[in-house]
């Protein structure tokens, strides 16, 4: 769980970012993606707090943090945010955890911030030009169109809830008002569709040369039941990241933290204690 | 190699045709979503402004619209109403975009404008900042409503992103009209709630008003002193009081609960006969009228006065009766009335009283001038003077007693008899007057006539605190009478000891008195006449000085008599014994 005294917030670029600090080691931050912010994190932390100091945080226009979109909400401009951020802790080292589009934004802190990175973990993670263009069977609606929809609309949002989850029977009413917290007020669903529109594959595919290089131990976690990003955006990375690890869940999907945490929190601890 | 290329290709198209259908399919979906997203967050708006926000924000996000506003532009300018721009921070982004006039114009006749920006860069100005909004293409659908002369929404799309609007307006047009239709009922619900605001606060002033009024009057009604009741009749039936106030109850003791399902004149008072009751009951039914009735109250029969006024009320027939308590007013003229009759009897009295005076003081005058003028006649043997001086002796005597119970009876009049206790011995008193009536006797040549006396007590015993002066002069004048109205047999003087009271008696065996004069004759100015009776003459005060005094002495005086064999005077005074 997170804990109402480990939270706190401080200004980047004269916007409030909120973030959750706890556990004793070196410093390793947690980045949740879209349509999910801090509280995505809360059953993985209890097993990794032992060995690590835990930075959790609210992206921009997310969570509790600034929901002004005088910033852009692109995955570079949140990758310089948070090194920003980090440098205001002064933290200089910092192992990564992504998820989603959090791993997106950990690829390019990776590959811009090399020196700082002690290490690079990938969950269910976006890549390349394999996103946000991957089809909905049922709909043929390009995701963003159904985020957007998804906004407006509780029924709608808990069916993208749902079709995350491998565990679906874990969708209760406490997990979808932690889903839904942001998209009751007007400025938290301006601010979730703006980032939806600043997302731009460009900003991954330019980095693609960049992370072949990539000297730092990389590891992939793959939930084989997520039907919003494919396969073949694990495989790639993995192929091409000499240093990658690559781990399957079948019991997972898309939201990998909710279906199952102390699994993903072991894989992370075995690769990062190694 | 060429037929399964063609297959392919057959295939592809196949496949393309199929995401085409698929692609219109999930528009009609996305639409119809939209539509009900809208309708259904209609049902909690009840500010139009709200309901504008709602809309526009959900048109933007699911037609990926940057831009939608809503204008009023009645005045001729543009004013803002409403706008949501996804891709600006501040909301509502005010003065965000300007109009041209030559728009603004077209709006008058349009209601359809569109135009893809570039090709028309002066039409309006859009002030921001950010470069991620390049307006693309402008629609502009004019509408009005019933506070909205002059409407227009205006949807802006972004030039950085790929969409603009479809062809087909429809959808837009749907929205709208769902818009419109929501606004106007939204200010028919206003409108009507104002009404209703209007007519609550009216209905409540007039409330109040009546409420003020209603409490006047029913102050009014509780503070009047007279009685007031009114009464309900149907068909000539009466069926109750209905109101009753203060006064009433305090009056007659009965509640409003008690009265309302009494016929009124159940309440007449028992002394009246049939007759007199019919005659009430047709009196309290006419129209109007004033009579007198005595009525059974709770505790007592009370007097009234009573006022009645028949006439209708919101279709009910009824009597206002007001009544005013007149047995004081009954009380006071029965004492003038008394009053009056004692004054006469009073002057009738003193005229007889003087007549009789001026018989009675004129019978010895004349004696006394008579024999005086006869004394001064120069032939008198000296046995004529004698006798004549003792005729004027006996006359002037005469005059002074009538004189002296006159004065002491308008002394007793005045109240300026008082009672000077001493001690005396009555033992003495009686023997004292025994032996005076026995010369007052022979004096009156009625020596044949025996004194007696009666005295019980001892000597020691006999002395008592009274007001011997005025003992002495009641005893005296009874025995007085006695010797007058007695002929033979014998008179007797005396007293008994009756408890804390000493009885005086005067007995005669004279002519006594008919029963039906015993208790006049202690009244003032009476003297009892008969034919056997000569006239012993007198005042008529004697007995009326005696039993005054009497009374004074805190004693009674009383008679008993049979005619033509006696009487017997009785008075009591308290037995005090001298220590």
């Amino acid at each position: 769980m997170l804990k109402k005294k480990d939270r706190h917030s401080i200004l980047i670029d004269d916007h409030e970012l909120v973030y959750y600090r706890c556990g004793q080691g070196e410093p390793l931050m947690l980045v949740h993606g879209i349509t999910t912010y801090s509280f995505i994190w809360r059953m993985v932390v209890p097993y990794l707090n032992d060995n690590f100091e835990l930075i959790v945080v609210d992206l921009l226009g997310c969570g509790d943090s600034d929901k002004s979109i005088d910033v852009e909400f692109s995955l570079k401009n949140h990758a310089k945010i948070l090194a920003k951020f980090l440098e205001a802790l002064h933290v200089s080292k910092v192992h990564l955890v992504g998820h989603d589009v959090g791993g997106g934004i950990c690829q390019i802190m990776s590959v811009r911030y090399p020196e700082n990175i002690l290490s690079l973990s990938l969950l269910n993670t976006v890549a390349y030009d394999f996103w946000p263009v991957q089809p909905i069977i049922t709909m043929r609606t390009p995701i963003i169109r159904q985020l957007a929809m998804a906004s407006l609309d509780l029924g709608a949002f808990r069916f993208i809830v749902k079709r995350g989850l491998y565990h679906t029977e874990r969708l209760n009413k406490e997990l979808m008002d932690y889903f839904w917290y942001p998209m009751r007020s007007s400025d938290g669903r301006k601010a979730f569709l703006y980032f939806s529109h600043c997302l731009n594959n460009q900003d991954l595919l330019e980095i693609s040369d960049d992370l072949r290089r990539l000297q730092i131990p990389v590891l992939i976690i793959r939930g084989d039941k997520d039907v919003y990003l494919s396969q073949q955006i694990a495989e790639k990375l993995h192929k091409n990241i000499q240093t990658s690890r690559l781990v399957h869940v079948p019991s997972a999907g898309h939201f990998i933290q909710e279906d199952e945490p102390e699994l993903i929190a072991q894989f992370l601890l075995t690769f990062l204690l190694r | 190699m060429d037929d399964r290329k063609n297959k392919i290709r057959v295939l592809e198209d196949r496949v393309k045709i199929l995401e085409e259908e698929n692609n219109a399919l999930s528009n009609r979906v996305e639409e119809m979503l939209l539509l009900n997203l809208i309708n259904e967050s209609f049902e909690s708006i009840t500010d139009e402004t709200v309901l504008l926000q709602s809309v526009l924000e959900k048109i933007s996000i699911l037609k990926n619209i940057t831009y939608c506003a809503c204008y009023d532009y009645s005045s001729g300018k543009c004013i803002c109403i409403v706008q949501y721009c996804a891709l600006l921070n501040i909301e509502p982004c005010q003065g965000a975009l300007l109009f041209s006039n030559e728009l603004i114009e077209e709006f008058n006749h349009e209601p359809i404008i569109r135009f893809k920006v570039k090709q028309r860069p002066d039409a309006f100005n859009f002030v921001h900042t950010d470069n991620l909004f390049e307006p693309n293409e402008f629609l502009a659908l004019t509408f009005h409503t019933r506070i909205l002369e002059k409407g227009v929404f205006v949807f802006i799309s972004n030039g950085n992103s790929a969409a603009t609007f479809s062809t087909d307006l429809h959808p837009f047009h749907q929205i709208i009209q769902i818009v419109v239709e929501k606004w106007d009922r939204l200010c028919l619900l206003n409108e009507l709630q104002k009404l209703n605001h209007e007519l609550e606060d009216r209905v409540k002033s007039r409330t109040k008003e009546l409420q003020q009024s209603e409490e006047k009057y029913r102050q009014l009604f509780n503070v009047a002193n007279d009685a007031i009741f009114l009464w309900e009749i149907v068909n000539e039936e009466m069926i109750g009081c209905i109101e009753l106030n203060d006064a009433a109850h305090k009056l007659t003791g009965y509640s409003l609960d008690e009265l309302a399902t009494i016929n009124p004149f159940m309440l007449i008072d028992d002394k009246y006969s049939e007759k007199e009751k019919r005659i009430l009951e047709k009196k309290f039914l006419k129209p109007s009228s004033i009579y007198k009735a005595t009525i059974k109250g709770k505790y007592k029969p009370i007097s009234l006065e009573v006022h009645t006024r028949r006439f209708s009320l919101l279709n009910r027939e009824l009597i206002l009766a007001i009544c005013r308590d007149i047995s004081e007013q009954q009380a006071y003229e029965r004492s003038i009335v008394e009053a009056r009759n004692k004054a006469v009897e009073s002057e009738k009295l003193k005229s007889a009283f003087l007549a009789n005076m001026s018989h009675e003081i004129r019978t010895p005058m004349n004696a006394i001038v008579g024999f005086s003028e006869l004394l001064g006649q120069d032939k008198m043997s000296e046995n004529e003077v004698k006798m004549y001086s003792d005729i004027i002796f006996k006359n002037s005597m005469h005059l002074l007693n009538l004189i002296n119970d006159i004065v002491d009876y308008s002394k007793i009049e005045a109240e300026q008899v008082h009672i000077y206790n001493e001690a005396i011995n009555i033992n003495e008193l009686i023997s004292e007057l025994s032996i005076n009536m026995i010369s007052m006797l022979h004096n009156a040549s009625k020596n044949h006539i025996d004194v007696l006396t009666h005295t019980p007590l001892n000597n020691s015993a006999s002395v008592i605190l009274t007001d011997g002066t005025r003992l002495r002069q009641v005893l005296s004048n009874l025995i007085n009478n006695a010797i007058k109205f007695t002929d033979k047999g014998f008179i007797e003087i005396g007293y008994k000891v009756k408890e804390a009271f000493l009885e005086f008696f005067v007995r005669d065996t004279g002519i006594g008195i008919e029963k039906e004069h015993q208790e006049k004759v202690f009244e003032r100015f009476v003297q009892l006449r008969n034919e056997q009776a000569v006239n012993v003459g007198g005042t008529g005060l004697g007995l009326a000085i005696c039993s005054n005094l009497v009374e004074k002495m805190k004693g009674k005086m009383c008679l008993s008599s049979n005619s033509g064999k006696g009487s017997t005077f009785y008075f009591t005074i308290p037995y005090v014994v001298n220590d």
